[in-house]
């Protein structure tokens, strides 16, 4: 899946043994990195070629520890509690632990720095989020404790890019900060099993919101991806004319066939050499053309589709500057730079939230013979009795205002930052990834059923 | 239509009956090819060219409309670029032609173009347009009378067609007359050979007559798409009729995947269920060229080209939509009615109306697909990429609205839900005080260049607050700032509370209820 190259730099991951944490360490080493180094709080995987260090991320000895011994000269820090912990947690995890992160780096002299934020950050719980991009803003009043926490580590994360590092060596860290949407996939227990009790509780059949929004989920493998990329460009830059050119339609999972044209076709049938069509020699160069992929960066190729850009779009201005008329300085625009920005990254396939639920029921052997919609709106007042009634009861509530608009809202963002700075381009489709996801967790619970009878 | 179908569409399909109506009554062409002021492009003055327009009408079903309303000499130029491939389309078509002279006729047929008086009564007696090709040299003498660029354009695409036309003609057999067509390559190249090449055409004559640009002609990706899903709707309609025939154009790389030998399994009504899917995987296939086609759209300039190339685009995908998960594409022929595709004419005006139109289209796929189908997630996938383009481009809580007087206003619907809303409306602020600023700058310079005043400057040579002469000057400078249209979200409020009066009947049954516990999904 890892599609660079090596860079030969000294990886320290941290939360190396959590899900994300675990498929960059993978693609590190897929890749042929020959210095990759894990911390996290237990170690759940044994590689001969990882150095393992334990610790926790709030300890400044620990993470310092860690880094001067790795010799680190990239951190990634995709550490973060798992879901329904108190906010305390939340709090010291993310928010103290990350700038405890950040101090090392300063302190011991790595200059890069790449952070696992998350798209929710800008989520209010009330608002659809339609094709967002990175312009929209955190909201004051943070969702849950969760995110308030996870936007204040990535502003932190932001702010520390361009200190200058506390070495003798001297440079200043550059930092990164990564928005995934929804990621699912292999090694991930907490997502699979919620939806496994949905089948055990017998709840499949309900269905709140009529399924029309949509929702990005992204393969994990795609988001480790991301991480490789972004640590590997975090001191680069683009220019302006990077813009202009047409991104590749993202076509994984619809199928991804080269539409012919009079120009680039492969070879029809009956020309093969001595029939009745034998091929010409345009028929020839067309074929030849087929075969070679498309340079989108061409500006010799006429057959490329114009980006149009209205005055909404969050890179009209960056486009707009190439105009030397109104340029007036040559410094490179935050736009173009990767490092101190936030990139939301997706698979680029946003389907409907109900379908991707339905198609991992499906894949754990159970189909909903019948489906029951509520509105929207019903859910939400059954919601908000349910939680008066949790309060009264004081047992937690499992209904809740906040799953209903999880459930019928529209969650998608834009990744052309992402792909236009950091060359990001899903590799696995959602369709492939939700397969191998599924291969995986039943593969996993087949184990348990056999160690079980083993005892 | 008698009477007694209009009766019954004003029941049953009341808005369809009013478009009809109102089409018949009120519909003004946008121009009369028959008005004399109009002959010099029309060509109807000339007997040849209104026989070629009589043709039009009787070999193309659904477009001759659009195709007259062509502005200047355009609708001229693709009503013969039409009826040329239509004869084309007719040689291929025509199972009664040995392949010994079908052949060289498709792959020669460009240079009869340049044949005056040729002409072809070799089709078979039933072939539906061989009279087209029996008068065929009324075609080519208007075809001759085109300007040089045109007739290059349509002789070069009608050579390309032919000679691909043949190389898959030649893979007949007298067992199978036509040939399975096998892969999805070959699926889109032969697709590419009958109707890409339209659209490459059109594209080439769009630029040629200079009502669209230039680079429209270079667009050959896009071009082809728009071409592909067309013919592939038509291929995905047409299953039953084609199948009774002896022809089938779905890949076997689709079908096969169900469990059929044959593609004349997929009529077995035993395996239903199979031949759906494959069905549903050949409208999948057709909805890759979706978002390209709105791509393509989205480049035009001119409204009478617009509207000729969105209104097959809005239909095939009603078309597709019609047809999806319907059984009856397996029994017989299902067509749009004739109210619903007038409906679609009176909305494709637009990129924007498009796209929304193929959104609604895509919604109503996507609520038939069935968890069951193989194709289920590949599908969800699809619509969403239609939807997801149209709120790129045309961002939904921008809300258009045209006046009486015509004039086409938009406003920023900053309540209906959308988090990028108040986003926009503070960028739209700053650029309106962009604007007046860089006003009041233009302003006070022709001012100061005319003398009338001079620019103060404090010691520090910056130049200082205006005078209040000045500030009166720009003031009555400034342009009437127009009524916002205000937009009202209450009613989701009302709807609320009734529904909160509903919900509380429900509530017994509630103890059964919880939603699935999905943890919010960026959590690591």
């Amino acid at each position: 899946m890892a599609t660079s190259a090596p860079t030969y730099e000294h990886y320290l991951v941290i939360g190396g043994c959590g899900f994300l944490g675990r498929h960059i360490v993978e693609q590190l080493l897929a890749r042929g990195e020959n210095s990759v180094s894990v911390f996290d709080l237990v170690q759940r995987h044994f590689d001969d070629d990882v150095t393992f260090y334990t610790g926790d991320i709030t300890f400044p000895e620990d993470i310092g520890n860690a880094i001067q011994k790795s010799g680190a000269t990239v951190v990634i820090h995709t550490a973060s509690p798992i879901h329904g912990q108190p906010a305390a947690i939340y709090e010291k995890v993310n928010v103290q632990g990350t700038r405890t992160v950040i101090q090392s780096c300063l302190t011991h002299g790595v200059p890069k720095l790449v952070y696992t934020s998350s798209a929710g950050v800008v989520y209010n719980g009330s608002e659809d989020l339609v094709d967002v991009d990175e312009r929209m803003e955190v909201p004051v009043a943070a969702l849950d404790a969760y995110n308030k926490t996870k936007a204040d580590a990535e502003r932190l994360v932001l702010l520390a890019n361009g200190v200058p590092l506390e070495t003798n060596a001297g440079g200043n860290l550059l930092t990164c900060a990564l928005r995934p949407a929804g990621i699912f996939g292999p090694y991930d227990r907490q997502q699979l099993a919620g939806f496994k009790s949905v089948i055990t509780n017998g709840q499949t059949r309900f269905q709140i919101g009529s399924n029309d929004n949509l929702f990005d989920w992204t393969y994990v493998g795609n988001v480790a991806h991301a991480h490789l990329l972004a640590a590997d460009k975090l001191g680069s830059s683009v220019t302006p004319d990077d813009f202009t050119y047409p991104l590749p339609d993202v076509c994984l999972s619809t199928g991804d066939h080269r539409v012919p044209t009079s120009r680039a076709k492969p070879l029809g049938p009956s020309t093969a050499a001595g029939s009745s069509f034998e091929a010409n020699e345009e028929e020839q160069t067309a074929a030849k053309e087929y075969k070679r992929s498309k340079d989108l960066k061409d500006d010799q190729e006429a057959d490329l589709r114009p980006v149009l850009r209205t005055k909404m779009d969050q890179f009209s201005s960056v486009v707009s500057e190439q105009d030397p008329s109104t340029t007036s300085s040559t410094e490179t625009s935050k736009d173009c730079q990767v490092a101190g920005q936030a990139f939301f990254i997706t698979n680029c396939e946003p389907m409907y939230f109900w379908d991707f639920a339905r198609q991992v029921w499906k894949s754990m052997g159970h189909v909903s013979p019948s489906t029951i919609t509520l509105p929207a709106s019903v859910g939400i007042v059954l919601a908000t009795l349910a939680e008066m009634w949790s309060k009264f009861s004081g047992k937690e509530a499992g209904f809740t205002r906040f799953r209903v608009k999880f459930a019928t809202q529209k969650r998608y963002y834009n990744a052309e930052r992402a792909r236009r700075l950091l060359g990001y381009e899903p590799v696995v489709g959602v369709e492939e990834g939700l397969k191998k996801t599924m291969e995986w967790y039943n593969a996993e619970e087949a184990r348990k059923v056999e160690a079980a009878k083993g005892n | 239509m008698g009477i007694l179908d209009y009766a019954m569409l004003a029941i049953t399909h009341p808005s369809e009956f009013r478009a009809i109506a109102s089409y018949s009554v009120w519909h003004d062409p946008r121009r009369d090819i028959t008005d004399p002021k109009e002959h010099v492009t029309s060509g109807w003055d000339r007997e040849v060219m209104q026989e070629c327009w009589s043709w039009l009408d009787k070999t193309s079903r659904s477009f001759s409309m659009v195709i007259k309303e062509l502005d200047g000499d355009l609708a001229r130029v693709v009503c013969l670029f039409y009826l040329v491939l239509r004869g084309l389309d007719t040689i291929e078509d025509d199972m009664t032609i040995p392949n010994s002279v079908k052949l060289p006729l498709l792959n020669d047929f460009y240079k009869k173009l340049d044949e005056p008086g040729w002409n072809f009564d070799g089709n078979g007696p039933s072939e539906k347009d061989r009279g087209l090709l029996v008068r065929f040299q009324v075609v080519i003498e208007e075809f001759q009378r085109l300007d040089q660029s045109y007739r290059d354009v349509i002789r070069s695409v009608c050579q390309k067609m032919g000679r691909g036309m043949a190389q898959f003609a030649a893979l007949s057999t007298p067992e199978q007359p036509v040939a399975e067509v096998n892969s999805i390559q070959d699926y889109d190249l032969y697709c590419h050979y009958v109707a890409g090449l339209v659209g490459e055409g059109l594209s080439g004559l769009f630029s040629a007559s200079g009502k669209e640009r230039l680079f429209i002609k270079d667009q050959l990706t896009l071009s082809n798409h728009m071409g592909l899903l067309l013919q592939k709707t038509n291929i995905l309609r047409d299953f039953r009729e084609d199948v009774d025939e002896g022809r089938g154009f779905w890949p076997k790389a689709i079908w096969g995947k169900y469990g059929f030998d044959k593609m004349g399994d997929l009529r077995d009504e035993s395996r239903e269920k199979e031949a759906l899917w494959a069905l549903s995987e050949m409208t999948l296939d057709a909805l890759r060229h979706a978002t390209p086609a709105l791509d393509y759209l989205s480049l035009l300039k001119c409204q009478s080209v617009f509207n000729f190339v969105a209104l097959p685009a809005v239909m095939a995908l009603a078309t597709l939509e019609r047809c999806f998960m319907n059984p009856d594409v397996l029994k017989k022929n299902v067509k749009i009615r004739k109210g619903e595709a007038l409906k679609l004419m009176n909305l494709a005006v637009n990129p924007r109306d498009v796209a929304y139109c193929f959104v609604s289209f895509a919604n109503k796929i996507h609520a038939k697909a069935s968890v069951h189908d193989p194709n289920f997630v590949k599908l969800s996938i699809a619509c969403g990429k239609i939807e997801q383009w149209a709120e790129h481009h045309y961002p939904s809580f921008v809300v258009i609205s045209a006046s009486n007087s015509g004039k086409v206003s938009s406003a920023i619907d900053a309540d209906g839900g959308d988090a990028r809303a108040k986003l926009y409306a503070s960028i739209v602020e700053k650029e309106k005080v962009m604007a007046q600023k860089r006003r009041q700058e233009e302003i006070l310079d022709t001012l100061r260049a005319k003398g009338l005043i001079k620019p103060k400057f404090d010691a520090e040579g910056n130049e200082v607050a205006l005078g209040k002469v000045e500030k009166e000057i720009l003031e009555a400078q400034q342009p009437m700032e127009g009524f916002p249209i205000m937009l009202v979200g209450a009613i989701a409020l009302m709807i609320l509370i009734v529904f909160g009066v509903t919900a509380t009947v429900i509530v017994i049954g509630v103890k059964y209820f919880a939603v699935p516990s999905l943890h919010a999904p960026e959590e690591l």
